[in-house]
């Protein structure tokens, strides 16, 4: 288990954390080329994959909310839905 | 109101009235235009329209499909004749089935009072009872074949719209234009919401136009 902590975080700083984690989710089950479902809702993009080895559905939900929330802060919002649109090319 | 002619049941007063009010009558008359319509037997329309006949529940939907109304309108009778209702979501065995309009004419959809559909696409999402008491149940599917907004939408993809509007940041928006569809985007600029939208890889910002002939996209699939 790892020791890394998320206490430090403020509430917003650690769903941006995730929607990174989720982002890097994402990017992995694209590499891998596997048939993948995508659902978008608002903010909400979800992918659903099934993971060749136990036949059970791999999901992800990407909040494109939390991650360009904070993002923005430091880049403009035209280059954050660049960077979002990178992940689905 | 008054000069409806009535039939055997409120159903089948209903079923003549949409037929000959809003679908047309064919040449041979009412149990020949039911029937081509329904696709059931001229016998079947018969006992419909003169006996008291009701169809069977698991034709129902299909009926009312055709006849471009709600199961509702057709099949409950505390539901007047006047108070026609469009194709709606159909909740059944934890599934919802959304109306299906493969050449989704957005204008029509708003003015219709009656919207035949050939079919219907099965969701089976738990949030669907959200979405409903959120939006309502005139909500449609089409599938997009050229999205402006792909990544995001695909090409291809499935979407699923509402025509009740709720303006939120993130929320895509379905307009008609002389191309086809178009997808357009709501943006928090900062200072107010606009709309997005992608044209020849360019993204354009722009105010929030008139969206009496725009649907919202509640969802969007694709494989």
């Amino acid at each position: 288990m790892s020791n890394f902590s998320y206490d430090y975080f403020h509430e917003d700083e650690k769903k941006f954390i995730q929607a990174c984690a989720e982002f890097n989710s994402t990017i992995s089950l694209r590499k891998e080329r596997k048939q993948v479902l995508k659902i978008v809702m608002d903010e909400n993009i979800s992918f659903y994959s099934e993971n060749s080895s136990t036949g059970e559905i791999v999901n992800f939900v990407f909040n494109e909310k939390y991650f360009d929330g904070l993002l923005r802060k430091y880049i403009s919002p035209e280059e954050v839905r660049k960077m979002i649109r990178s992940l689905f090319e | 109101m008054n000069n409806i002619k009535e039939y055997s049941s409120i159903f089948a007063t209903k079923l003549a009235y949409i037929v000959d009010k809003y679908l047309g009558l064919n040449e041979s008359g009412i149990i020949s235009s039911v029937s081509s319509i329904t696709t059931e037997k001229e016998t079947t329309a018969k006992n419909w329209l003169f006996n008291g006949k009701i169809p069977r529940e698991n034709k129902r939907l299909t009926i009312a499909d055709r006849l471009g109304i709600s199961y509702d309108y057709l099949f409950n009778d505390e539901i007047p004749i006047s108070e026609l209702k469009k194709p709606e979501v159909f909740i059944a065995d934890g599934h919802y089935y959304i109306p299906q309009l493969p050449d989704l004419d957005i204008k029509g959809i708003k003015k219709a009072d009656v919207l035949p559909i050939q079919g219907r696409v099965p969701v089976m999402l738990p949030s669907f009872d959200k979405i409903i008491s959120k939006y309502g149940r005139n909500i449609y599917a089409t599938q997009l074949k050229i999205s402006s907004f792909a990544p995001y939408i695909d090409n291809g993809a499935t979407v699923i719209c509402s025509e009740k509007l709720i303006i939120e940041e993130y929320k895509f928006l379905l307009f008609q234009s002389s191309s086809g569809l178009t997808i357009k985007r709501i943006v928090n600029t900062g200072e107010k919401l606009q709309l997005l939208e992608v044209v020849n890889g360019e993204e354009k910002i722009n105010n929030l136009e008139s969206l009496d002939e725009a649907l919202l996209v509640i969802l969007s699939f694709s494989f």
